[in-house]
């Protein structure tokens, strides 16, 4: 369990989602007065459900965190929230990054925006929460592992452009070294928007016009639900970074599905800079061109993070999501065996359906808004991200095993191309992520599936 | 009560990225036009029904991603169609070579059983045409496929083209069964309310032979 890193902490907020869901196979969900009696039926909805056991009973620090106390719908962060107590306030320009423009107060509520917490989320509103996230930030050094833990179970919107960028590695942890790297960092990426995109076409190669030109028909193409990134200055900004990435990552080149996940980083690296609520209101042809830049340079560094870990699912015959889809379908197999019987039996197969959330990071199946809190849990994980969302993978498409299961080849495939998640909130996500975080748990001891290929 | 489908043939739509396939394939199954549609990644799910001279065709359109770095996806999509509508942009002479390239693998991959169309898109774009619809309508003959002028912006020519295609198909689908006994277990009669597409029900599919 050591290798779980911190996870009991995010356990504890896995308490908090489990109401009413079904968990198929392995997990077993009882009241708290009769721990471990009772099976959770599925579909039914239980009042209370105060303790999770996981059915590997070997697995008892995991399973003794959850039991241990606390309550469903509350934080679940006793022991931190005490010792939070009385820290004090940090100034995100100390943090030095994307300092606000406005003198709005870093933890006023907001109620609308997909960048600003909901009061309606009390756990991301939690003020002892927030609290234990500015303790964090506020040290010298950043913990980055107590930061991984907190941030697994989403980041207060106003401090995630600083969570994110630490938990990329884009920022150092040492707060005193921060500003000069930023300075840098953005240095860096202005001196290469001239290089390699602001030249003339007869001085690009055969291979960096075709790259141009694939972006330039994609860039108006990105999330065309949201009208923000229809503005020519916010396109713009992604048509410089989308070519740049490719032409730096020669060995993938950009691939079509990479702008989807440049999105989150520009919306929320942008976020501090304006006042209003709904990104529809974002200013960002007023914004000034230096603040632009910036933006635009750390999100071109943080999607270089990000996408370091998974370069494969962008090569040649994309093998790092052929493979994933691969471990998904195993993964499926052994959760919910009924399941993946019918989706064979129908002839289904899982490329067809998985491909694009492997490739998107399922940023497409999900409104935009909640790609935000998806990717909490993402930069969280850091280097086991990609396991991960293979967990992420299964636990999303189990979301409907049942409706699966009463579906037809043509019924099904039609409806998964279009889930029905127009309704989510963060709590729907939070489930799927939590669910995903237990199975991770009890299959850990056989992680074979994920480890041949 | 929709009639009772009688047969169900699966197209593939192919062609190089944003030459309009998903456009022309919604404007053709919803009759809606958007410009500004999300680049496909991996494939979707389309179907139409047609009544081509009183029987009752189902068509199961895959409309697949352009872009070249997924070509490896597109087997799965064409190995058992019955039909391949290949799309070029009219404004972009690149993606004309890309569809000569996309019959080039299929006759390679499938054979020349599947039956090829090739539309000629964006002819609302005229003024910026590149390629010739002398051109395309040459290489459609010299290769025996039908040829289309098409616009999803318009609606020009799309009806025409999944009928005509759905036509040949039938034909030829009839001529096998009516020489091959076999043929008869790939006209699934159609359930209340659901339906099974004969190739993806049947496992392993059927060999292309038994209808083409």
């Amino acid at each position: 369990m050591g290798s779980e890193g911190g996870g009991s902490g995010a356990m504890n907020h896995v308490r908090s989602f489990l109401k009413g869901r079904h968990f198929p196979g392995t997990v077993r969900l009882s009241r708290r007065d009769k721990p471990g009696q009772q099976a959770f039926d599925s579909g039914s909805s239980s009042p209370t459900i105060a303790s999770v056991h996981m059915r590997n009973e070997s697995r008892d620090s995991a399973a003794g965190s959850l039991d241990d106390e606390g309550t469903a719908g509350t934080t679940g962060l006793q022991g931190a929230e005490r010792c939070a107590d009385g820290i004090g306030r940090m100034d995100l320009n100390d943090v030095g990054s994307c300092s606000p423009s406005s003198a709005r107060s870093p933890m006023t509520p907001a109620v609308g925006s997909p960048f600003r917490s909901s009061t309606s989320d009390l756990r991301s509103m939690s003020d002892t929460r927030v609290k234990k996230f500015h303790k964090l930030l506020g040290e010298q050094v950043v913990d980055l592992d107590a930061l991984r833990e907190l941030a697994w179970s989403g980041i207060p919107a106003d401090l995630r452009p600083v969570c994110w960028q630490l938990l990329l590695g884009y920022l150092p942890p040492n707060r005193e070294r921060r500003e000069q790297i930023l300075q840098r960092k953005r240095r860096e990426y202005r001196d290469m928007v001239p290089e390699f995109y602001d030249i003339a076409n007869s001085e690009r190669s055969e291979d960096e016009l075709g790259a141009l030109r694939q972006v330039a028909v994609d860039v108006p193409r990105t999330a065309p639900g949201v009208a923000f990134f229809s503005r020519p200055a916010v396109q713009k900004s992604l048509e410089r970074i989308l070519y740049i990435w490719g032409i730096r990552h020669p060995a993938s080149g950009y691939v079509q599905g990479i702008n989807d996940l440049v999105t989150p980083f520009l919306a929320v690296f942008l976020s501090p800079h304006f006042e209003s609520e709904g990104m529809e209101e974002w200013g960002v042809d007023e914004l000034a061109q230096e603040v632009m830049t910036a933006v635009e340079a750390d999100s071109y560094w943080c999607l270089c993070k990000l996408l370091d870990g998974i370069q494969d699912h962008y090569t040649y015959a994309q093998p790092g999501i052929q493979r994933s889809i691969f471990h998904l379908k195993e993964l499926v197999r052994r959760i919910d065996e009924p399941v993946a019987q019918h989706l064979d039996n129908e002839g289904l197969e899982f490329l067809q359906f998985a491909f694009r959330w492997v490739n998107c990071l399922l940023i497409r199946e999900l409104p935009f808004g909640l790609a935000t809190r998806l990717w909490d849990t993402y930069l969280a994980e850091g280097s086991r991200m990609r396991d991960f969302l293979i967990y992420v993978f299964a636990a999303f498409l189990l979301s409907w095993s049942a409706e699966l299961k009463a579906m037809e080849f043509q019924e099904m495939i039609l409806f998964l191309q279009k889930l029905p998640t127009a309704n989510w909130s963060e709590k729907d996500v939070e489930v799927v992520l939590s669910r995903a975080y237990m199975w991770r748990a009890s299959f850990d001891d056989a992680r074979s599936h994920l480890t041949q290929s | 009560m929709p009639p009772v489908v009688q047969h169900t043939f699966k197209v593939v739509v192919l062609g190089e990225g944003h030459a309009g396939k998903t456009s022309l394939v919604v404007r053709y199954v919803q009759g809606t036009f958007n410009d500004a549609r999300k680049a496909t990644v991996q494939a979707s799910f389309l179907t139409k029904h047609l009544d081509i001279d009183g029987s009752q065709v189902e068509l199961a359109i895959w409309d697949t991603a352009g872009q070249e770095r997924y070509h490896s996806l597109a087997p799965i999509y064409f190995r058992d169609a019955h039909a391949a509508l290949i799309v070029f942009d009219i404004t972009d002479a690149d993606s004309f070579t890309r569809a000569k390239s996309w019959v080039k693998e299929l006759r390679t991959m499938v054979g020349p059983g599947i039956l090829l169309a090739i539309a000629a898109n964006k002819q609302d774009l005229d003024r910026d045409r590149t390629v010739p619809d002398a051109d395309s309508k040459a290489y459609a003959q010299s290769i025996g496929a039908s040829h289309l002028q098409t616009s999803a912006k318009t609606g020009l020519g799309l009806e025409e083209a999944f009928e005509e295609m759905a036509a040949r198909v039938l034909q030829q689908h009839n001529a096998a069964a009516a020489t091959q006994q076999q043929a008869a277990k790939y006209l699934p009669g159609r359930r209340q309310g659901t339906m099974r597409l004969a190739d993806e029900a049947t496992r392993p599919p059927p060999k292309r032979s038994a209808c083409c």
